[in-house]
């Protein structure tokens, strides 16, 4: 006769393989519980990567006078919003929008927010916080005295980045880019105040590379900083290309966005073109041209260039081959098509960082993401829902580690 | 033995079933020992660790998935899907088991896949606490270990 409870089976012990098969049919919140269940199922999960993660509101059909936004992650891999069960607040008011809670930045697995409070740097998984020093700290800019005020606070802060993961040590800097005139500062753990460093102005991106900082600047300024000295960092390098935009639309249609992403050695240069006002037949109107119909900023083209550090020029890239750029709010970063499969290779990822019209209506903002394919220059969408309306909070990146 | 196109598998406590060789080849496993060595294809081919009931479902299975392969009209694609989930539902957790297992061993990929998302549904949206009691795990963290897991991502849990 059988005996039930000695043949039991044991399936903390089934074959590391087939748990690993049993891991891919998981969705990502499904497989965090599943590494909590025993240390054989825990190991089986080591090779699992979340991908990366687009963080939004996670319903989106929340009240416009609700003083709360949930926020969700969704998965590129499963293709599911997962309930961050995270609570942040914002304001009803669109001309206080930039007081609610607001992401500066993406960067190393943490996001750099801020809200009522102050600045902070927020780990969403492990629900870390660190306090970051005041916005009063922010050095003034030179072109300002230090009280003037309009809509945009001369400190309002336009980009954050980290320069390594605050989880693993404290050995790390925050650099931002802030106020009117696009300015820079840093702060290290520990500092109680913003030092700024830049000796211009107009700084449209930031990225952490090899252990130094690259900035991008009109005209094609790219400047490269060392960081090594702890106290303060130091220009070491500064090369202007020479860049002629060569698109063919009529100038008031459209903005461009700039940005820097290092790729597999290089410095990749960014264009985005942003039609200011795109009708549902994805037209580029003119401010005058508008009728009845919303028409909301949307992008709708990039162009990739190679930065020549040695022969100061760019060099356009017409496919970035298995490679795909993540840009947006988020630390400018590339990764391979290959170790991420749920990605399209050959394709930038967006999200909408288009701060002077990101609280300008009720009926738009924040919704301008989605994937550039290089091959055919099109514009696809991350999800199937219906992505039109008001983000109360603008969606953006986060690579988990 | 075994007549011209079939073959006979014999399971670790003796029992022998003979198939058809489009069924027994379905495991990729057996596939090759009759590629690489005739004599099997005349002899009996020992299934080890494989129990009689358990070579039964496994041959049902591949019974069912070899026919339809070779005639789609009399088992269309939506009878299929119906087979699979009447056979993967009426499965008890041993059975499930050992058939993983074994499908895990004898290469029949279809049936590995149908079995690890059978396990997947079992496991989807429930606590840990939870997918223990079902599949009757001990929990073997140390206290600390636990406590680092729900520190990394505690709004999943």
């Amino acid at each position: 006769m059988d005996n039930k409870k000695s043949s039991r089976p044991n399936w903390s012990e089934l074959n590391q393989d087939l748990l690993e098969l049993i891991v891919d049919k998981l969705s990502y919140v499904d497989i965090l519980r599943f590494k909590a269940v025993c240390t054989s199922w825990l190991a089986a999960t080591e090779r699992f990567s979340p991908g990366p993660l687009l963080i939004l509101p996670s319903n989106q059909e929340t009240d416009h006078r609700e003083e709360h936004v949930r926020l969700g992650a969704f998965s590129v891999k499963d293709k599911t919003i997962h309930d961050l069960n995270l609570v942040v607040e914002k304001h009803e008011d669109l001309l206080l929008a930039y007081e609610g809670f607001r992401v500066l930045g993406s960067s190393h697995g943490w996001l750099v927010a801020e809200n009522s409070s102050g600045l902070y740097l927020l780990n969403i998984f492990s629900r870390t916080c660190k306090i970051l020093p005041g916005k009063a700290t922010i050095p003034a800019p030179q072109s300002f005295g230090p009280k003037f005020s309009l809509f945009h606070s001369p400190t309002i802060i336009r980009k954050a980045i980290l320069t390594s993961n605050p989880s693993l040590d404290d050995d790390y800097k925050v650099i931002i880019i802030y106020g009117l005139c696009e300015n820079l500062a840093f702060c290290g753990f520990g500092d109680d105040e913003w030092k700024g460093f830049s000796d211009c102005e107009g700084y449209y991106d930031i990225v952490w590379y090899n252990m130094l900082l690259y900035t991008l600047r009109g005209g094609v300024n790219i400047e490269v900083w060392d960081f090594s000295d702890s106290c303060f960092p130091t220009k070491k390098m500064c090369i202007q290309c020479s860049y002629s935009p060569n698109v063919c639309f009529q100038r008031d249609v459209y903005s461009t966005q700039w940005y820097l992403v290092p790729s597999l050695g290089e410095i990749l240069f960014i264009v985005r073109y942003i039609g200011e006002f795109v009708n549902n037949k994805g037209e580029l109107l003119c401010e005058g041209d508008l009728t009845d119909e919303i028409c909301p900023y949307k992008t709708f083209k990039f162009q990739v260039y190679k930065v020549d550090m040695i022969e100061r020029k760019l060099e356009q890239v017409k496919s970035l081959k298995d490679r795909v750029m993540f840009v947006g709010g988020n630390h400018g970063i590339s990764v391979s098509a290959k170790d991420y499969q749920e990605l399209e290779a050959n394709s930038i990822y967006f999200t909408d960082d288009y701060l002077d019209r990101l609280h300008e209506d009720y009926s738009y903002g924040g919704h301008d993401f989605g994937l550039f394919r290089l091959k055919d220059e099109n514009i696809g969408s991350i999800f199937e829902l219906d992505i039109s309306g008001r983000f109360e909070v603008a969606p953006f990146w986060v690579f988990p580690n | 033995m075994a007549s011209k196109g079939n073959l006979t598998l014999k399971s670790c406590n003796g029992k022998e079933f003979i198939v058809e060789e489009k069924v027994a080849v379905m495991s990729t496993t057996i596939k090759n020992m009759v590629d690489v060595d005739d004599s099997f294809a005349q002899g009996v081919i020992p299934i080890i660790g494989v129990d009689g009931k358990i070579l039964a479902k496994l041959i049902e299975y591949c019974k069912e998935h070899a026919e339809a392969d070779e005639d789609e009209e009399v088992k269309s694609e939506e009878y299929l899907k119906k087979f699979d989930e009447k056979f993967v539902d009426e499965l008890n957790l041993n059975d499930l088991y050992d058939l993983l297992k074994a499908s895990n061993y004898l290469e029949i990929t279809k049936l590995l896949n149908l079995l690890c998302q059978k396990v997947a549904s079992m496991i989807k949206g429930k606590k840990p606490e939870e997918i223990r009691r079902i599949f009757n795990i001990k929990n073997d963290f140390t206290p600390e270990e636990e406590e680092e897991i729900n520190r990394q991502n505690p709004w999943a849990f």
